[in-house]
């Protein structure tokens, strides 16, 4: 628990400045004051992280920007675990073809690209509201938590408790309510932070094309598309929300990792 | 061997098919149909829409679309671009070879590079520059490629005007030898910003393998024969590559994401860059052509990383 702390609490921080964004935030994330004479400033103590091409404040917007980054990822993790998990359950306890043909179905899913595939859903369905997104995102990224919850339903149903909790006559739904499901936690938990780590930068890059999150309003991709073409002279578009992107993924990946060891150790 | 591989190649047909079937339904799940928002413009007489409609076969039954489409795949045949006003595979095959040529080089430098970093911080995996490098490794690849494609790349060669920014070649630049050495400078950029990040990745698991491989019995044993350092270091190597050769294909799809958006921001005439322009145009048979293409790339890459493994560990030969 203690190697799992700080970047836990780094993923706490991101969140609760997310949620009190309202109150963080010193301007209004879309008020352009004065789109002639304050736009692109560079950081100042009024505007820390600096002013866009709209005069409008990035810190304002790099914080509810967090928001929407967020919590489409967010989304996005509890669609990719709901089915996952119900796919990656399905398989192992079926087991025979109907695990074969789910275990091919989740390969041959992986073997497409995932930006391309949102790239198709945008193509078809055109520019998709947050929510959407955030369920499309969730339906293209279950398949790594399908195999992580399979290979640990094997494990599970394999192990003396549940064969034992079996050989008792415990019917099959309890047996999967009371002796499988809680030792799944830790595999939950580990996919979820993969599938969080994975959805961010799929969120900034889409909305990065202009396909995701739509201006005005901001999300950590969109920002950093205002920088196109003048990078040099407005870094801080750049720079600002990549660190928010950078953090939350690395808190996520070293999450990840820590929490597989431990899983890994108390076996 | 021969049962291996035929087993594989059965598997990737199946992927190929659901990859296929998956863009279909897709498409298929959209309003309407390629020409809805063409088409449905006041103005456009409604017996011309439903004669285009007719001759492009969006007015048959889902089965038999489904089937046409399935049969054009298989001869190369990937349906008409609204957009471009082309067969899609023409399109597809102008832009192909330079997507192939930004993504073998990144894959060759970044594997190299991966591989050789991830190696060493294995074998030397008490010293303090060796873990300063693999945390620097789990930054690297925490930050979206298009993120390093601004900063890492386009940032120092707008101030320092090293390299081209934009394209392939320089217009009307020099041809023949000349020429080369034009493309790989257009080149430079993109290829390393890919490969950067997926050096962070493959150095990553490599220095794992490395380390779990270093404690093994035989290369104590290779050791107390008295084994040349280096030599027990390559046997190591050798052994510890197996698990990276299988990352490559797993990583592969997302290094296309990440190539889609470098394409975009370097304008290389790739693959990703004429997806993105397909996308805002709503051309969505084009789109499928190249997912299904990209997908068609990764299943065979992958074929490739599964034969190298069996190339690297002569056990696995044998056994499926």
């Amino acid at each position: 628990m203690r190697r799992v702390r700080w970047p836990l609490l780094v993923l706490v921080a991101l969140a609760a400045a997310a949620v009190a964004a309202p109150w963080l935030a010193p301007f209004d994330p879309n008020a352009q004051p004065d789109p002639i004479g304050l736009a692109l400033q560079a950081p100042t103590w009024a505007h820390p992280f600096g002013t866009d091409p709209y005069s409008r404040d990035v810190l304002s917007r790099v914080l509810f920007g967090a928001r929407a980054s967020l919590g489409i990822a967010l989304l996005a993790v509890v669609v990719a675990l709901s089915v996952g998990s119900a796919v990656g359950a399905a398989a192992a306890l079926a087991g025979r073809w109907v695990d074969a043909a789910l275990m091919r179905l989740t390969d041959s899913v992986l073997a497409i690209p995932r930006l391309l595939l949102l790239l198709l859903v945008v193509a078809g369905a055109g520019p998709l509201s947050p929510p959407l997104l955030a369920l499309i995102l969730g339906a293209t990224g279950w398949m790594t938590t399908a195999r992580l919850v399979r290979q640990e339903t094997r494990r599970l149903l394999a192990t003396d408790h549940v064969q034992g909790a079996r050989a008792l006559g415990v019917p099959a739904r309890r047996l999967w309510r009371r002796h499988v499901l809680p030792g799944l936690a830790p595999t939950l938990a580990t996919a979820a932070t993969i599938a969080f780590a994975a959805a961010i930068p799929l969120e900034a890059g889409l909305s990065f094309l202009g396909l995701g999150v739509r201006p005005p309003s901001p999300s950590w991709g969109n920002i950093i598309l205002e920088a196109e073409g003048r990078i040099l002279h407005a870094w801080w578009l750049v720079v600002f929300p990549t660190l928010g992107i950078v953090v939350a993924v690395l808190a996520a990946n070293v999450l990840a990792e820590r929490l597989g060891a431990d899983e890994a150790r108390t076996r | 061997m021969i049962r291996v591989l035929r087993s594989r190649l059965l598997q990737a047909t199946a992927v190929v098919l659901v990859v296929v079937t998956t863009c279909f339904a897709l498409i298929r799940l959209a309003p309407g149909d390629p020409f809805f928002a063409a088409l449905e413009e006041p103005g456009v007489p409604p017996e011309s829409a439903a004669l285009l409609r007719e001759q492009f076969g969006y007015d048959r039954p889902l089965t038999d679309q489904y089937l046409r489409f399935l049969g054009g795949v298989v001869r190369g045949d990937l349906g008409w671009s609204h957009s471009r006003g082309r067969p899609v595979s023409a399109v597809l095959r102008e832009v192909l070879p330079n997507t192939a040529l930004l993504m073998a080089s990144a894959l060759l430098l970044g594997l190299v590079g991966g591989v050789l970093l991830g190696a060493w911080q294995g074998w030397r995996a008490e010293s303090r520059l060796a873990a300063a490098t693999d945390r620097l490794a789990l930054v690297v690849l925490s930050i979206p490629e298009f993120v390093v494609a601004l900063l890492l790349a386009l940032g120092p060669a707008l101030a320092w005007g090293l390299f081209p920014i934009g394209g392939m070649r320089t217009e009307f630049g020099p041809r023949g030898l000349a020429g080369i050495v034009d493309v790989l400078h257009h080149l430079a950029l993109p290829a390393f910003t890919l490969a950067l990040v997926l050096a962070a990745i493959v150095a990553r698991h490599q220095r794992a393998a490395m380390r779990a491989v270093r404690d093994a019995e035989f290369v104590r044993a290779s050791r107390a024969r008295g084994t040349r350092e280096r030599t027990i270091a390559r046997h190591a190597l050798r052994n510890a590559l197996v698990p990276v050769l299988t990352l490559t294909g797993v990583i592969l799809p997302s290094l296309l994401g990440g190539a889609v958006l470098v394409e975009r921001i370097f304008a290389w005439p790739g693959m990703g860059r004429t997806m993105v322009d397909a996308v805002l145009g709503r051309d969505y048979p084009l789109v499928a052509g190249g997912v299904i293409v990209s997908s068609i790339g990764v299943v065979v890459a992958t074929l490739i990383a599964d034969l190298a493994v069996l190339w690297a560990d002569p056990r696995l030969r044998t056994r499926l």
